[in-house]
């Protein structure tokens, strides 16, 4: 080992630390706190579509639903789409109202890299309903940084 | 004014669902870019975009650099009678873009 590469592993930059100043992904308890606190959060009644291998991350096309009659009593609220991921966990927010429809929205997602993605949903009863998705990123939007 | 594009496909019955289709051109800048000459690119996105349907909100989203440039968007309204919808959004720069459709319920 060389004095450089001896001085890089005493500053904790070798190989087995490096990812570590990276882009890494995020847990998802500690992805999905600072939305829903400390509440529980349930499986089911979201639905996320989105391909399993996505050549390019710059523009990956998916589409959630949330089973929800859509009555001023019983609705949805509010949507989100977080990347466990990308420097920015939170995509894409979306809210409804009394004149919303059924909730089932498409988009394209920036993906920097291979990850999961969340759909996390809070009906008007206060409960979150998640729904996740494994997608492989063959080209990362992510260039420069990560 | 930025360009875009509005497909609405109306719904059969009043009980029906309107899909409305947007896509908008936009480079949505993730400012995590540098230029040709190392200077960072400062963030630009489209950060809000409503629908109001006959003046009343009925869908918001808050999108971020999560979302591809050029953004699409599908998402459905309730439609009990005809009536206008009307789109708007807002990037970072502060340059505001709008989109309007009539929508007529005919059966």
């Amino acid at each position: 080992m060389n004095p450089r590469r001896r001085l890089l592993w005493a500053l904790g930059l070798g190989w087995g630390a490096s990812p570590a100043l990276f882009a890494q992904h995020v847990p998802q308890e500690q992805l999905l706190q600072p939305y829903v606190g400390f509440n529980p959060v349930q499986k089911g009644r979201v639905k996320l579509e989105i391909a399993r291998l996505a050549d390019n991350g710059f523009n990956v096309p998916l589409k959630v639903s949330v089973a929800s009659p859509m009555t001023a009593q019983d609705h949805v609220l509010r949507l989100l789409l977080l990347s466990n991921r990308n420097p920015r966990p939170l995509m894409a927010a979306f809210e409804f109202g009394p004149g919303s429809d059924q909730v089932l929205i498409s988009t394209r997602a920036r993906l920097g890299g291979s990850q999961t993605v969340y759909a996390l949903a809070q009906t008007s009863d206060g409960l979150w309903w998640l729904d996740t998705a494994e997608v492989e990123v063959t080209e990362s939007a992510c260039l420069d940084q990560t | 004014m930025m360009h875009s594009r509005l497909q609405i496909i109306p719904a059969k019955l009043p009980s029906h669902m309107t899909t409305v289709r947007l896509l908008i051109r936009h480079p949505m800048e993730t400012g995590f870019r540098f230029n040709v000459n190392g200077s960072a690119v400062s963030k630009n996105v489209i950060h809000t975009l409503t629908a109001h349907f006959e003046g009343k909100q009925v869908f918001k989203a808050t999108l971020g650099s999560g979302i591809s440039a050029d953004p699409f968007l599908e998402f459905q309204v309730r439609t009990p009678h005809s009536g206008e919808l009307l789109l708007q959004w807002q990037d970072d720069a502060g340059e505001t873009g709008e989109a309007k459709a009539l929508i007529s319920l005919s059966n």
